[in-house]
């Protein structure tokens, strides 16, 4: 009986949270209602967000038929168990400072839909409980989800089976990792530049990769990013699985490549840090566009992820400045 | 001694989540306060022109992430540190508990050189909240504490209403920079090859 009701609770809360969802959410992502949304290889630009929101969806469909995560009644079952004050005061501390300039998440409303997603999650996942990083994931996947439970099935999807959990483990040894093979990566000419100047990958890449770019780029940047990881692209043998959850890495490797020239002229080190991590996410967004489109191509360079090689637009888009060829690479 | 490279202060400030780290840096640096910081993730930093007496010095201001987990990236912040800001929430004791821990592992993954004369600053930020009704931790409490340490200066802030924050990192660069001074004795500006190898650390005689 007692079950029922927290089930009925919880389709009653979706509902609600789907007007809410569609109305305030969506459309305040960037101010805009299109996005340009990676399917595989396939760039599709200014399509409506509910592509995105589609997108996603059927992802976690998917994987919800074949029990690999969670259904809407384990989140709202989650929902009425007890966290730890500790975790819990954590949480709280950061999702009143996520997103602060977006109208919904900075919300009442949207801070408490962070608030539930995460909550549920380190409840799933005491190993973990809360990461900080994981609010930026969180307020980026209820931006184009219609509720929280989807926004949790999509953090499960990623972080169990996209392989993310592993970078929010409480010593911090994968993200370390990733640090150092981003260091690796990178053109050896550039990376001896940024080393003989201290610009070490720790100074500009731990919030990028730990907030999947969220905290630092526009929201557009990092939901393609997500939009690769959501549909985990060659995803299908496990050591694919595995490659496909570095994609953040590859990613970084791809934006501090494309800024080689800029970087090799500069001398000094706050120069370079300041660079990367303030002017770089405010270029406008063809820019930053273009940017991703090569990034996610050295991605696949590497043999991580897949995306970018054939754009569609839809019919009269051509005038929006996304119009030439040469804004979409062919796959290596 | 002829035109010497610019004195670059490296001033890093740790402490509990959400207690103001990033509020305070921005009010000093750039003379405001705002409510809508986002959670710090990783690190960031600031730079400011600072005069310290007759010297003109740039300031460094590294801000961190608050939550535990992420000291074990310190390594790479500290490294370099000449102060070291500890700040606390007058209004949560918790956060002025865990003080003594920011400082330990500081000295641990900062490892200076002298780690018994390394300046620390001790803020007690948010004094504004409620006109001080939900003070926490008394002012002689934590000034007992930091008499303890080695009388570590204390500054009762408000980065929201800008209280003490500009005397504070006054002190802070004063100290960094005697620190800074202190540190660069050992090192020789110039090299006399007919000279014995001189011992690496000399002792100052100041204070």
């Amino acid at each position: 009986m007692a079950g029922r009701l927290v089930e009925l609770a919880g389709w009653l809360a979706t509902q609600v949270f789907d007007v809410v969802g569609s109305v305030a959410g969506v459309q305040g992502a960037d101010g805009g209602t299109t996005v340009d949304l990676q399917v595989g290889k396939t760039v599709f630009f200014d399509v409506p967000v509910k592509m995105r929101t589609e997108l996603w969806l059927s992802q976690l469909h998917r994987k919800a038929s074949d029990g690999t995560t969670p259904s809407a009644g384990e989140y709202y079952d989650l929902l009425f168990e007890k966290l730890s004050p500790d975790v819990l005061a954590e949480i709280d501390k950061d999702t009143h400072r996520t997103f602060p300039g977006h109208t919904w998440l900075s919300s009442p409303t949207g801070q408490k839909a962070m608030l539930n997603v995460l909550r549920a999650y380190a409840l799933s996942d005491p190993e973990i409980g809360y990461t900080q990083g994981m609010n930026f994931l969180v307020g980026l996947l209820l931006t184009y989800l219609p509720s929280e439970a989807d926004a949790y099935a999509a953090l499960s999807l990623l972080m169990r089976q996209r392989g993310l959990r592993e970078m929010y483990l409480p010593d911090m040894s994968l993200l370390q990792i990733r640090l150092w093979q981003l260091s690796k990566l990178l053109p050896p000419r550039l990376a001896a530049h940024l080393e003989a100047h201290a610009a070490l990958p720790v100074l500009y890449a731990s919030s990028w990769l730990l907030t999947c770019f969220a905290a630092d780029f526009p929201l557009h940047f990092a939901a393609r990013v997500v939009d690769v990881l959501m549909t985990g692209q060659g995803a299908a043998s496990p050591m694919l699985k595995a490659r496909a959850a570095a994609l953040q890495l590859p990613v970084a490797v791809g934006i501090v490549s494309h800024c080689e020239a800029a970087l090799l002229k500069m001398g000094d080190f706050e120069d370079i840090v300041n660079y990367l991590r303030q002017e770089v996410p405010q270029w406008s967004k063809p820019v930053l566009h273009d940017l991703l489109t090569d990034a996610l191509r050295w991605a696949g360079g590497l043999g991580v992820g897949r995306a970018g090689s054939q754009c569609h637009r839809p019919m009269g888009v051509a005038a929006t400045g996304f119009s030439q060829a040469g804004r979409c690479w062919p796959w290596p | 001694m002829a035109s010497r490279k610019r004195t670059l202060l490296k001033v890093i400030i740790l402490g509990d989540s959400g207690v103001g780290k990033t509020s305070l840096m921005n009010q000093y640096v750039n003379k405001k306060f705002s409510s809508q910081y986002k959670a710090t993730i990783g690190a960031d930093f600031l730079t400011k022109e600072v005069q310290v007496d007759d010297r003109l010095v740039t300031m460094q201001i590294w801000d961190t992430a608050g939550q535990e987990r992420f000291q074990s990236l310190g390594v790479a912040f500290y490294r370099g540190a000449d102060c070291c800001v500890l700040v606390y929430d007058v209004n949560s004791s918790k956060t002025f508990d865990n003080l003594e821990n920011w400082r330990d592992e500081f000295l641990i993954q900062a490892s200076p050189s002298d780690p018994d004369n390394f300046p620390f600053v001790v803020l007690g930020n948010k004094v504004d909240v409620e006109g001080g009704k939900a003070r926490q931790v008394s002012e002689k409490k934590a000034k007992q504490w930091c008499g303890a340490k080695g009388g570590i200066p204390h500054f009762d802030t408000s980065a929201k209403e800008d209280l003490n924050v500009d005397d504070a990192f006054q002190t802070i660069a004063r100290n960094a920079l005697k620190n800074e001074s202190e540190e660069e004795l050992y090192i020789p500006e110039t090299v006399d090859v007919n000279a014995q190898a001189a011992p690496r650390r000399a002792q100052s005689s100041c204070c």
